[in-house]
């Protein structure tokens, strides 16, 4: 997957690497998060409070984790690739 | 710069890759890959998935016919098949759908191998499943069960292997059990071997406790008078589980002159719980509102999740049984069927005996056995270790078994653990759970158990022609007075076991006059039994279990859940009013007095919202603390262990001015009365500060800990409050307690109820997990759904269906 973001960035022309960073990040930490949520709701939050509890945090943070992990994964490729380009920029 | 910024961002880049594809070492435990374990298409989000169970169009070719399942609403699986073979398929792959970690868990704990998968702090444990050769006699065990299977018990263990293995054929990455993807393992495939483990495992349990070493080092630094008065074999307030014994009586004293009196420097090794156990009885018609018997049991053992049990129904053409299951071994071990109920507690003999090792070289690979000079077999032993190197050891094994304890520099204390479970078996020893299964009354349950073995259980009976019975079980070594207490200083033809009780000259009671039966870990039997045995038994339960029964009448199923949840305790009744007496009362201040008073007017009920039970508690540890002082210096220096609660209280009130109850490091010489005194004092001083609190009382102060396998708080619940004393029916004490609760009222067609600590699912995700805990600790029940036939719908028609089918 990293590679992959690493080529997202590279290709999708933003003009600073932070909004490379930025949108990769939301869309990755929604994705992941929202695909946690739709399983955790259904399931009343049992899974998510027990995972939660064994990192001491709550059941929505584990949630909010998840897309975390996800975000700050493809949005540092992202960022990576995007760089890269800038050093051939002028 | 912007190459600067380029180098920046990927090394954070490719450190957070790394990162997330690998597993964390946190301290001492080990995280999973993040990235996979977080990842909501594949990790562990996807067990909260709440698909309903299908098997789709899934063919079984190992089946003869299809088999119909049908899942009711709290996970129980209600198996119907046209065979025994098809049944055990389905038993194993339905266990292991719910269970499959539990199941794997539990044979590697059996044969030491947790370390592979939590690290070095589960060496230790590793360690000594390995000295004590629990896998290497479970293959032997194996073999010989291959050799001794007649009929369906040949196919017994594959087919429900076949059963585990065809449902973890259907796992994969995403699927795979919570606890996988937790600690980061991937399922191996079961075997027969496994399921001999698992037996082993629950052997070790109930009949892997002795306190040979202990004893020894009592003997040495006592004497044997002085031990024979503090460590009596026996208690003669006890209610034993059979009183009828026509033999004539044995001298009591054991601790002859021939025994072993050094001392032993070793650390021994981890024993099980004292506290697994259990209780059962049944009642005849004569004392039910029905007119029929009821059966009861409720075994004690390790509270965790999942729990220790797996509740079954399985419908073939030859039988129709319900109950709770091992998971991990086929057939039902607590149940009943159409005619018959039966249940078990543990027997709790001494069966393990130690013998010196005479080496016969300096080098330790020749031992003198018997006259003769014999080769050790010597087998080099390696443990994995997640994240370490691995630990290599020798194993040493001897005729009589391994050599467990041994210390380089100290050849004369390495000693040889003869275990009863290590013996090679004489009949494949499962086929006591199968016949009984099949039973339809007293004969065919006394044949069932006649080729019972290990781990020998009081096996609770009764049956809808109006019998009830109950029979001690198992292989018990015939032994001398005394033998097998302490360590044998040398292997000689006397020391050895001569054979084992003949099966019907083990006690048992059919119908006795007084129209109950019941056991709870105590006695056997009276001294006068012909043969010698010695055990760590029960000293209240069994009594207040018979003095309830006794005067019980027009019984039905209701009374018997009020027994088994009773939370009074003998304990309070033998010597409260003794202590409560003997306290000097003179310049007590008003929260001493009341203190006290609290104590007076108490119930000796052991109740949750109490708060006497509290006081009597600790008030009664204080007194044994200040008591055994003696016990206590010699544990400085070696293993040893106190003497009994209830001897010290049958010492307070027939022997106040023994020499123990003076403390040592004291110039005056105490009493029992100033014993008595000063722990008072204590445990005002403890308890001053709580003791008025509102919400502090028993629930608080001894609550139940329901904790998963590994221990985790987050996948357990902690601090359960609830009533009950280790020393109650209600036998709850910490992780330990009634692990199931079973009532069965026999009839033309049985009724029964039942519930258990936990759930039936192993997966932290479902809402089975847990399910029947608040009931449990409500003191409630269930009412078992005991199925004529899949359509049978007096029960609601909330199922789910699962259909095995035949290629």
């Amino acid at each position: 997957m990293a590679p992959l973001g690493a080529l997202v960035g590279f290709f999708i022309p933003y003009r600073k690497t932070i909004s490379s960073f930025a949108y990769s990040f939301l869309f990755s930490f929604m994705t992941w998060s929202g695909a946690a949520a739709m399983i955790a709701i259904p399931n009343d939050m049992i899974l998510a409070e027990r995972v939660g509890g064994i990192l001491n945090i709550s059941g929505t943070a584990l949630i909010l984790v998840t897309g975390l992990v996800a975000g700050l994964f493809m949005g540092l490729s992202a960022a990576s690739g995007h760089s890269f380009k800038q050093i051939f920029k002028k | 710069m912007k190459s600067i910024k380029f180098l920046i961002l990927s090394a954070l880049s490719l450190g957070f890759v790394y990162l997330l594809s690998n597993p964390l070492q946190v301290k001492d435990t080990q995280l999973p890959a993040l990235g996979n374990f977080f990842n909501p298409f594949e990790g562990f989000w996807s067990n909260a998935k709440t698909n309903p169970i299908s098997l789709d169009a899934t063919t079984f070719p190992v089946l003869q016919e299809d088999v119909q399942v049908k899942i009711d609403v709290r996970g129980v699986p209600h198996i119907f098949a046209q065979n025994m073979s098809d049944a055990i398929f389905a038993q194993g792959y339905l266990t292991a759908q719910d269970r499959l970690w539990q199941m794997e868990i539990t044979h590697r704990s059996a044969s030491g191998r947790l370390s592979e998968i939590f690290g070095k702090r589960a060496l230790k444990s590793d360690i000594q499943n390995r000295k004590i050769g629990n896998e290497h006699y479970a293959i032997k065990r194996n073999q010989k069960w291959n050799e001794f299977a007649k009929g369906d018990e040949k196919i017994f263990l594959s087919q429900y292997a076949k059963g585990v293995n065809a449902y973890i054929e259907t796992l994969d990455e995403r699927s795979l059990p919570f606890e996988y993807k937790l600690f980061n393992h991937k399922p191996e495939a079961f075997q027969p071997l496994h399921a001999t483990l698992i037996v082993t495992k629950m052997a070790q349990r109930l009949c892997g406790r002795e306190e040979d070493l202990e004893k020894t080092n009592l003997l040495a630094a006592l004497g044997a008078e002085a031990f024979d008065y503090l460590y009596p074999d026996y208690n003669k307030a006890q209610s034993p589980i059979v009183a009828d014994s026509n033999q004539v009586s044995y001298p009591k004293g054991s601790a002859s002159a021939e025994q072993t009196v050094s001392f032993y420097d070793h650390e021994p090794f981890e024993k099980p719980n004292p506290s697994n156990g259990s209780n059962n009885w049944a009642v005849s018609g004569d004392k039910t509102r029905s007119g029929k018997p009821i059966l009861a049991n409720d075994p004690h053992l390790g509270m965790t999740l999942p729990s220790v049990w797996y509740e079954i129904q399985i419908h073939t053409p030859e039988m129709n049984v319900y109950g709770v299951t091992l998971p991990g071994i086929p057939g039902v071990i607590i149940g009943f069927n159409e005619n018959i109920a039966w249940g078990v507690t543990n027997v709790s003999h001494d069966v393990t005996d130690f013998y010196k090792v005479n080496w016969a070289d300096k080098a330790k690979t020749k031992y003198n056995y018997l006259g003769e000079v014999k080769a050790i077999e010597e087998i080099q032993d390696t443990i994995k270790i997640l994240g370490e190197e691995p630990y290599i050891h020798d194993l040493k094994y001897t005729e009589l078994g391994p050599i467990v304890y041994s210390e380089a520099d100290h050849p004369e204390q390495d000693l040889i653990m003869r275990w009863l479970v290590n013996e090679d078996p004489t009949n494949f020893e499962l086929s006591t759970f199968i016949d009984l299964c099949k039973a339809k009354n007293y004969k065919e349950y006394r044949a069932a158990l006649s080729s019972y073995a290990i781990p020998a259980q009081n096996f609770v009976f009764a049956d809808n022609s109006g019998d009830i019975a109950i029979t001690v079980t198992g292989k018990f070594p015939i032994k001398e007075d005394g033998q097998g207490k302490f360590i044998y200083e040398e292997i000689t033809e006397n020391n050895l076991w001569k054979g084992y009780i003949p099966f019907d000259s083990l006690p048992h009671s059919y119908n006795p006059t007084s129209g109950f039966v019941g056991s709870a870990n105590q006695h056997s039997t009276t001294p006068n039994y012909p043969y010698y045995y010695n055990g760590r038994f029960d000293h209240y339960r069994g009594r207040i279990l018979h003095q309830k029964l006794s005067k019980m009448n027009d019984i039905r199923a209701e009374d018997m859940m009020a027994l088994q949840n009773d939370s009074e305790s003998l304990i309070a009744h033998d010597i409260l009013p003794a202590l409560t007496a003997m306290v000097d009362e003179g310049d007590f201040n008003a929260l001493k007095k009341g203190m006290l008073q609290m104590l007076r007017d108490w119930d000796m009920k052991f109740d949750k919202d109490s708060k006497a039970p509290i006081l009597f508690y600790s008030w009664w540890k204080n007194i044994y603390k200040l008591t055994w002082d003696e016990i206590d210096a010699i544990a400085e220096n070696r293993a040893v262990y106190k003497p009994g609660d209830w001897r010290t209280i049958e010492m307070i009130q027939e022997d106040s001015s023994s020499k123990y109850f003076d403390i040592q490091e004291t110039e005056a010489k105490e009493k029992a009365s100033d014993i008595i005194n000063l722990a008072f004092e204590k445990t005002y001083q403890e308890l001053e500060g709580r003791i008025n609190e509102e919400a502090y009382d028993w629930g608080t102060y001894w609550s139940a800990q329901v904790m998963h396998l590994s221990k985790v708080p987050a996948l357990s619940h902690p601090n359960v409050e609830v009533s009950g004393f280790k020393y109650a029916l209600n036998a709850i004490r910490g992780s330990h307690g009634p692990s199931w609760r079973m009532i069965v009222e026999l009839d033309e067609y049985p009724k029964a109820y039942g519930v258990y600590p936990g759930g039936q699912s192993g997966n932290p995700a479902s809402k089975l997990y847990d399910s029947n805990l608040d009931a449990w600790t409500k003191g409630d029940y269930y009412e078992l759904q005991f199925m004529k036939s899949p359509d049978d719908d007096r029960f609601g028609s909330d199922y789910n269906t699962l259909t095995f089918k035949k290629l």
